[in-house]
């Protein structure tokens, strides 16, 4: 009897358990999906696109080609195919190695760099060449960059991804290669002219140039029209305006939320806060390494930021990550947010959003009235590993044919790509005018010193407890302060 | 045996601890006596004993640890009553069907402890089902405080870690006679006294071995704990394991972490080896 009771008992947890795991609607399902329709398109693009390529000219050529490909992989498969705004895979013309050469890329993942990874691995229909890119998340990337090349043996990768923070530290430390003679040698093939100076600057520490641009990226407001108008409320352009705005909202009913900044972990804290810091004319570091985030201009950077958090984020708001910002604000339940215009376009992806063209864009707000906007620049860079063995020539084609005109232009569908000539076509979301404004108003590129990563660490241990109220401003940045010091003494950045 | 022989046998067992426990902790121990972060891996500076002082005058290190005590305290009795609750369970259900109830189980202790967690994760989170469920009882939404993380932590912990005690006491349970049970009934004695003063003598041994493995295990705490903090300071949940990741990989100080896991090693030892001895003791009388 007992026996029997238990079994029923054991099968109704088990079936519960299951029915739980199963109920839980997830991001990475989706992403999956994505993921699919690109290998459904593969046989297809090989049929169609080898013949035709050797024949027309390049930039022509792409965009008539893969018309037809789009319209060919629809009609005999009934699985889900991309929408007209998902990019087309492209080819890769590298010249091939006399021996076979494995190019290991490491990066991590996000919908633009995703896509340049299939980029990358189209050169493996390149004799002699085989391309393994490993996508990881942004951390772990990092970490196995530098687990990888800091001993100075040879690197296991040819090729890998970073941003502006690993262009400077790497190469501090001599680890990737300065690539001012494939630039030069390739500057017309891969007519790298279209990419803006200040795209270079970025890669170039010491006059030398240690990465290619590939993708520009900058903090911007994402908002529900719907709901502005039914309050009568202005697109704000001051966060002070952003504060009067959630309190209109807070009635509400239909958000979890009003307003979100990225601040659910430590490292999003140290890179939200420089728009703040910088608004009130301030900086992170002082020239001679010292710290100088703990100046009046970081205490009413920081308070500003508390009154935001108090105002329209809670506790509950200081978790949401920018997957949860984008997911509520697909979902509707999210009035508005500052996000990366990497997610701008999610919003008009139907597969993703349930609110397609009912999410609008706008320059980030001005952390204080009359100053720059609340947005810094990003991009991210592929680099060439200076104790890699593979011929850094490969390397940089199989890069180059990645992120060529033809690739920015597919590219540019899922977010801000380098290339000026991306722009001209029109090619983008309805997000871009205002990730250039906030790009052209905003508080500019981080620090290009070693010890912004040492400040970035610290202040990320700290400012935390600012957001919680646990310290306040100034003692949050004052311990955040002596952290740093304490470490860059250590490491020698402080005499 | 000849010295020859036993080598023989041994040698591989040897050379494994040699090359996966003993080098790494020598290299350890090296590390912690050195200045080493990825910029001078190759030019370490010797500076003696200064990473241990560092470590014990840090407070977050005493705070992971009070946070890791915690957890031991917690979770090592708590997975080791439910595991032996189960496997007593386990034990009165038919032997034809028990396979099937074992099997699930043990999926908590199968499932890579990453998925686990980042499964459980999810059912809390704003889309999620546990969360809703919580929403729907409280009437409020579920977030993340220090808490809840803490809680969470705790009861993920738990449940991955039950299996094994369910297993363990479960395989002590089949070894037990049943002659013993039923003069124990003759007797007078009932199902409670029958677990108490015979079931739970048999299995004294199993129970000390299950929670010295446990405190070792719990001690060591890592993946949920990242998981669910990803870091933020602000739920004051680091373990010892997950500080000494932090130390490493986000300050890049592999000198200071090599000598907190150090003292960790230590630690773990003053647990560890009066077991050790007096499991040595008892072989020895034994014989």
């Amino acid at each position: 009897m007992l026996s029997r009771k238990l079994s029923v008992l054991l099968v109704v947890v088990m079936l519960a358990t299951m029915v739980a795991a199963c109920a839980a609607p997830t991001p990475q399902v989706i992403k999956e999906t994505v993921k699919e329709t690109v290998v459904v398109e593969k046989p297809v693009e090989k049929i169609v696109e080898k013949p035709v390529e050797k024949i027309v000219e390049k930039p022509v050529e792409k965009i008539v080609e893969k018309t037809v490909v789009v319209q060919a992989t629809v009609a005999p498969t009934a699985t889900p195919t991309r929408s007209p705004s998902d990019p087309v895979p492209g080819t890769c013309s590298v010249t091939a190695p006399a021996a076979a050469t494995t190019v290991n890329v490491i990066g991590w993942t996000f919908p633009i760099m995703d896509f340049f990874a299939s980029e990358m691995k189209q050169c493996n229909n390149v004799q002699n060449v085989k391309v393994d890119v490993k996508l990881l998340d942004s951390a772990s990337a990092q970490q196995q960059v530098r687990t990888a090349l800091a001993g100075g043996a040879k690197s296991p990768y040819a090729i890998v991804h970073g941003a502006n923070d690993q262009v400077v530290v790497w190469s501090s430390q001599g680890w990737i290669r300065p690539i001012d003679d494939l630039v030069k040698k390739y500057w017309d093939k891969y007519d790298l002219g279209d990419i803006p100076q200040t795209a270079w600057d970025g890669a170039t520490i010491n006059g030398k140039i240690y990465g290619v641009p590939i993708t520009a990226n900058t903090l911007m407001l994402f908002y529900r029209p719907d709901l502005f108008d039914k309050y009568k409320i202005k697109v704000p352009t001051t966060y002070d305006e952003v504060i009067a705005a959630c309190k209109v909202l807070k009635p509400e009913t239909s958000i979890d939320l009003p307003f979100t900044i990225n601040l659910h972990a430590g490292w999003a804290w140290s890179y939200e806060f420089l728009p703040f810091i910088r608004a009130f004319g301030g900086d992170y570091l002082n020239p001679d390494n010292t710290p100088a985030f703990n100046s009046p201009a970081g205490v009413a950077g920081l308070t500003k930021m508390k009154e935001v958090i108090d105002a329209c984020m809670g506790p509950k708001g200081l978790t949401y990550s920018i997957d949860q910002s984008e997911i509520a604000l697909e979902n509707g339940r999210l009035a508005f947010a500052q996000l990366w215009a990497s997610r701008a376009a999610n919003m008009d992806n139907p597969a993703k959003s349930k609110f397609v063209g009912k999410i609008n864009f706008a320059a980030a707000a001005a952390p204080k009235p009359g100053g720059p906007l609340g947005s810094t620049v990003w991009n991210d860079f592929y680099m060439i590993p200076a104790t890699s063995s593979v011929d850094p020539e490969l390397a940089f084609q199989i890069i180059m044919e990645a992120t060529d005109l033809q690739s920015q232009m597919q590219a540019g569908k899922l977010g801000m790509v380098t290339r000026a000539k991306v722009g001209a076509a029109g090619v983008g979301g309805r997000y871009v005018p205002a990730a250039n404004e906030a790009i052209a108003k905003g508080v500019g590129i981080y620090q290009k010193v070693p010890t912004n990563s040492l400040a970035l660490n610290a202040l990320g241990a700290w400012l935390p407890l600012a957001g919680t109220g646990e310290l306040s401003p100034k003692d949050a940045l004052d311990k955040a302060a002596a952290d740093y010091t304490k470490e860059a003494k250590a490491q020698g950045f402080i005499k | 045996m000849k010295r020859k022989t036993f080598y023989q046998f041994t040698g591989p067992s040897i050379f494994l601890m040699l090359a996966l426990m003993i080098f790494p902790l020598i290299m350890a121990i090296w590390l912690g006596l050195n200045y080493v972060t990825y910029y001078n891996i190759n030019t370490p500076v010797f500076t003696g004993l200064s990473n241990y002082v560092d470590v014990l005058a840090d407070p977050q290190f005493w705070r992971a640890l009070q946070f890791t005590l915690l957890l031991i305290v917690i979770c090592v009795p708590a997975q080791m009553i439910l595991g032996f609750v189960m496997a007593l369970f386990l034990d009165q259900i038919a032997a034809r069907v028990r396979g099937v109830y074992l099997a699930a189980m043990l999926l908590p202790f199968i499932i890579v402890p990453v998925v686990g967690t980042m499964m459980f994760k999810q059912l809390w989170e704003p889309s999620g089902l546990l969360a809703y469920i919580y929403q729907v009882i409280t009437g409020e939404a579920f977030f993340y405080t220090e808490k809840s993380v803490k809680a969470l932590i705790i009861l993920q912990t738990i449940w991955s870690a039950t299996p094994f005690s369910l297993v363990v006491f479960f395989a002590g349970l089949q070894t037990l006679s049943p002659e013993l049970l039923e003069a124990a009934a003759i007797d007078g004695a009932n199902r409670r006294q029958q677990i108490r003063h015979i079931a739970l003598a048999h299995l004294q041994p199993l129970i000390v071995f299950v929670g010295l493995i446990s405190v070792m295990d719990t001690y060591r705490l890592f993946d949920n704990a990242f998981v669910f903090t990803q870091l933020n300071p602000i739920y004051h949940a680091n373990t010892l394991m997950l500080y000494a990741y932090q130390v490493a990989m986000q300050v890049q100080r592999l000198d200071k972490a090599s000598a907190m896991a150090i003292l960790m090693v230590i630690g773990i030892m003053v647990v560890l080896v009066p077991f050790l001895i007096s499991t040595y003791r008892s072989q020895v009388e034994e014989r």
